[in-house]
């Protein structure tokens, strides 16, 4: 099944769908250049945040917690970044604070789910619902940034056609997250620190009767977590918007949980699922700016909903998610 | 206990542990010589399991100390027993079903290529070097969950084996095999013996006999007995008993007459069972007392070595002692 032909017979689904999804694509940018690139441009813009939600929920998955606190965990990095770099007038300082947050975030559900064994489930609504909480409470009108993460051209690369602008010409932070899925990708398959992760969100006693202390591979890969999610809350205040809402995450943590499950808990494929959604957020813009559907926002809106759905319906059963997702572990 | 002059590979002195109100091990002292295998033997439930976990590191005893190569050491996790080189095959494999062979057996101790990038390569050809050299047949790419019990049996052993261990506790090891899996794990163990201490934690008896060099019987928690299973096996109610099919009306008084007969049992179809007093060999003194009679008989044997029926008399439910057997019972 190696040869060309096999592979098409195997991949023809996916040609299909990556096919119509062109088709469509260039139909509503008008089969121009530019309003297509654009389109290609806010796919990958949306898809930042989802991505690196997915990406904290795959390292706390992977080591065997169900992490459904990435809501939370964002909101409040996205809350924090923006305070402290309101605050200070730095956005790097802002970023280092948002990821700080996550990170202790990540922290706090490793006390109730790993050392308390807690109910994980229930360990991460407390965190979303003490976010929506702390956020709202402290947040105070009137706060101004010094800007928003400035957009880097990558040299030469950014002339590419279509491509230049769309993976060239960006800000930090969505470099970073595409750095980040192959330099996940790598850690979680090719490293040690991967084999045990994986190995202790499979059977964790078998981990343990090996030397990995369970425990310790949790909380690392928890914090981890947290730091990434809190880097997708510095995106959505430092580098999209440029402010901070209450409320702002508006179900992007959520989203990223069907990224996540969508992409098999792997980066790479949670990158693609990422995708997805980022471009049902995109096609959405697109058909504003053609005046489709004007009669009816309401049903162009509800399409990232609707995509979730048939994604969560369709592969969350074949999915196989890690063996001892959701058990806390207790040696003795 | 006899004198040792090399320091003994695993030793637990005094060892106690108690869940909550019940003991689980209760005083209970082990000691293993590298070269041999050693039995533990006891019901489910007698606190075999606590105590192989508990010279891996899994439980804490109470009290008590674990020695090895004479000196103590303390084991609070598997890590610990790992580097005092002591290796476990559970009896519920501990392998994680969705990775590789080679994973498996280098997991905790993988060879990298610097900056904790994994060789996998060198794993693979590690297991192949390893399992060549036991004669276990495993393809180190083969991911676990898709063998059979035998294979992961194996993966496990040879997990041992890749850390070198010199003590190997195995938990149950031919629990759920099919005989010719067990022949060759029995096979496999004899081998490794040669230059490892063993310890097999079993209720099966005939294993004890295939491969053990010495059993001790754990009930409720206690050593109830320690010895060569030819020592355990003379504590048989049946030992040195003789089964004769009667010749002739007068034998049974005739070998009650006997000096070292305890007692004459009658059997079904005209067979007794005659038990020596203190386990004496009667048997060449019946054949004699026979053959003076001049009567033949179709049926003058000894009776086999019965391990079961020592094991059954220190397991008993309560209400017996179970610190001596008590011979003629049996009448």
């Amino acid at each position: 099944m190696t040869t060309l032909a096999g592979r098409l017979v195997r991949y023809r689904w996916w040609l299909v769908v990556i096919i119509g999804i062109t088709a469509f694509t260039l139909f509503t940018g008008d089969f121009r250049l530019d309003p297509t690139t654009a389109i290609l441009a806010a796919t990958l813009r949306h898809s930042t945040p989802l991505v690196l939600g997915a990406m904290c929920g795959i390292l706390s998955e992977r080591s065997g917690v169900v992490n459904i606190g990435i809501e939370g965990q964002m909101l409040m990095s996205a809350f924090a970044g923006f305070m402290v770099a309101s605050g200070s007038q730095s956005l790097l300082m802002g970023v280092a604070a948002g990821i700080t947050v996550g990170a202790l975030m990540g922290a706090a559900l490793a006390g109730l789910s790993v050392t308390l064994k807690g109910d994980q489930i229930i360990a991460g609504t407390v965190l979303n619902i003490a976010a929506i909480g702390l956020t709202s409470f402290f947040f105070t009108q009137g706060r101004s940034l010094p800007g928003k993460t400035p957009i880097i051209r990558l040299g030469p690369l950014a002339d590419l056609p279509v491509i230049g602008k769309v993976f060239f010409i960006n800000p930090p932070i969505t470099y970073v997250s595409l750095l980040l899925v192959v330099a996940l990708w790598y850690a979680l398959f090719r490293t040690t620190w991967g084999l045990h992760t994986r190995a202790v969100g499979e059977h964790p006693s078998a981990a343990e009767t090996v030397g990995i202390s369970v425990v310790r591979m949790r909380y690392l890969n928890l914090i981890l977590g947290g730091a990434i999610a809190g880097l997708a809350g510095a995106y959505l205040s430092l580098e999209a918007v440029g402010s901070f809402e209450r409320g702002m995450t508006n179900g992007k943590g959520f989203v990223a949980l069907a990224v996540m499950i969508f992409g098999r808990w792997n980066p790479v494929g949670a990158w693609g699922a990422a995708l997805l959604f980022g471009y049902t957020n995109a096609i959405q813009t697109q058909f504003q700016f053609r005046g489709w559907f004007t009669d009816h926002p309401q049903f162009v809106g509800m399409l990232p909903f609707i995509v979730t759905i048939i994604v969560l319906a369709g592969f969350v059963g074949r999915a196989r998610p890690p063996a001892s997702l959701g058990q806390p572990y207790d040696r003795e | 206990m006899t004198a040792v002059q090399a320091p003994l590979a695993l030793e637990a002195i005094g060892v106690t542990k108690r869940f909550g109100s019940i003991t689980a091990n209760d005083d209970v002292d082990l000691q293993v010589e590298a070269g041999t295998v050693h039995a533990l033997l006891g019901e489910n439930g007698a606190g075999k399991s606590t105590l192989v976990n508990i010279l891996f590191g899994l439980y804490h005893a109470d009290e008590g100390e674990i020695r090895v190569a004479g000196k103590p050491v303390r084991m609070d996790s598997p890590r610990d027993a790992i580097a005092h080189r002591i290796g476990m095959v559970h009896q519920h494999f501990q392998l994680v079903p969705v990775l590789t062979v080679a994973e498996n057996v280098v997991l905790g101790q993988e060879p990298t290529r610097g900056l904790g990038v994994l060789d996998l390569d060198a794993a693979a050809a590690e297991v192949t070097r390893l399992a060549e050299r036991y004669g276990l047949d495993v393809d180190p790419r083969a991911v676990v969950e898709d063998l059979p019990v035998g294979t992961q049996q194996r993966v496990e052993i040879l997990r041992s084996l890749y850390r070198q261990a010199d003590v190997l506790i195995l938990d149950e090891p031919t629990d759920g095999l099919d005989p010719n899996q067990k022949h060759e794990v029995r096979n496999l163990i004899s081998e490794m013996s040669a230059e490892k201490a063993i310890v097999i934690s079993t209720h099966i008896l005939e294993e004890v006999d295939a491969v053990c060099s010495r059993a001790i019987i754990i009930a409720d928690g206690r050593i109830v007995a320690d010895g060569t299973p030819a020592e355990l096996e003379q504590q048989s109610p049946f030992h040195n008993a003789v089964l004769i099919d009667s010749p002739d009306d007068g034998l049974a008084e005739a070998l009650e007459a006997m000096a070292n007969v305890a007692l004459v049992e009658e059997l079904q179809g005209g067979r007794f069972r005659a038990y020596p007093k203190d386990g004496q060999t009667i048997v060449v003194e019946i054949a004699d007392l026979i053959r003076r009679r001049g009567w033949s008989t179709s049926r003058l044997s000894v009776e086999p070595p019965r391990l079961d029926e020592v094991f059954r008399n220190y397991t008993k439910p309560k209400g017996k002692s179970g610190g001596k057997s008590d011979r003629g019972k049996a009448a």
